[in-house]
């Protein structure tokens, strides 16, 4: 998991734009929606 | 992503570009926000993710990924009535090194547990929206990092 947030000018307007960015990523074992176990990785942005 | 000129962060307000996947279903089908399901998730190849146990480092790249830009976390959560997200792409490289720092989490209250590991991180990302924007996280100043962590838990069905 990673939460940061910084100041870009390298962009199509090429004016400082503020960004921030929740970046995650799972891997591992999940029920799915009919009850199953199942393996698989997922990300969260 | 918002104009640091307009003032505080206030995502409702000036906030320009949202990058994130939705959630699982398309528009017309079941909110997953308001109807506490899962969103702003995706599945991935698990190329994408690289971990090394023990060592709390790992690293999470892919190009190209196709997303939508929501404009604002307003659009993304409630998807207001005739809002249509523009559809995106955008390429992460995320790199965690452990800082040795670890620590041991359970809470039965809220049924999850696990060990984590504190991190430093480097972050780059570059998204690119069908209307011509673009931004790139390279040369960025200001850069704060919030929260940089590793973890192996459990939670849900599966705690303890």
């Amino acid at each position: 998991m990673i939460e940061a947030d910084g100041v870009s000018a390298n962009n199509s307007e090429g004016v400082d734009r503020r960004w921030a960015a929740d970046i995650r990523y799972m891997a591992g074992v999940y029920w799915d929606r009919h009850g199953r176990a199942q393996r698989g990785a997922f990300g969260f942005f | 992503m918002e104009d640091p000129s307009l003032g505080p962060f206030d995502p409702a307000q000036i906030q320009i570009h949202d990058f994130n996947p939705g959630d699982l279903n398309p528009p017309g089908y079941p909110n997953y926000f308001l109807d506490g399901g899962l969103f702003w998730t995706m599945p991935l190849d698990r190329g994408y993710i690289k971990v090394h146990p023990g060592r709390g480092d790992a690293s999470f790249a892919f190009d190209h990924l196709e997303t939508q830009d929501w404009i604002n976390v307003v659009n993304a959560l409630f998807r207001p009535s005739g809002f249509v997200p523009i559809p995106a792409t955008m390429s992460v490289d995320v790199a965690w090194h452990g800082t040795g720092e670890r620590t041991s989490v359970h809470n039965a209250d809220l049924g999850f547990g696990g060990n984590y590991e504190n991190a430093t991180a480097d972050v780059q990302w570059k998204a690119y929206n069908d209307d011509g924007y673009w931004l790139d996280t390279t040369g960025s100043t200001e850069v704060n990092l919030s929260h940089a962590f590793t973890c192996k838990i459990r939670n849900g069905a599966f705690y303890p």
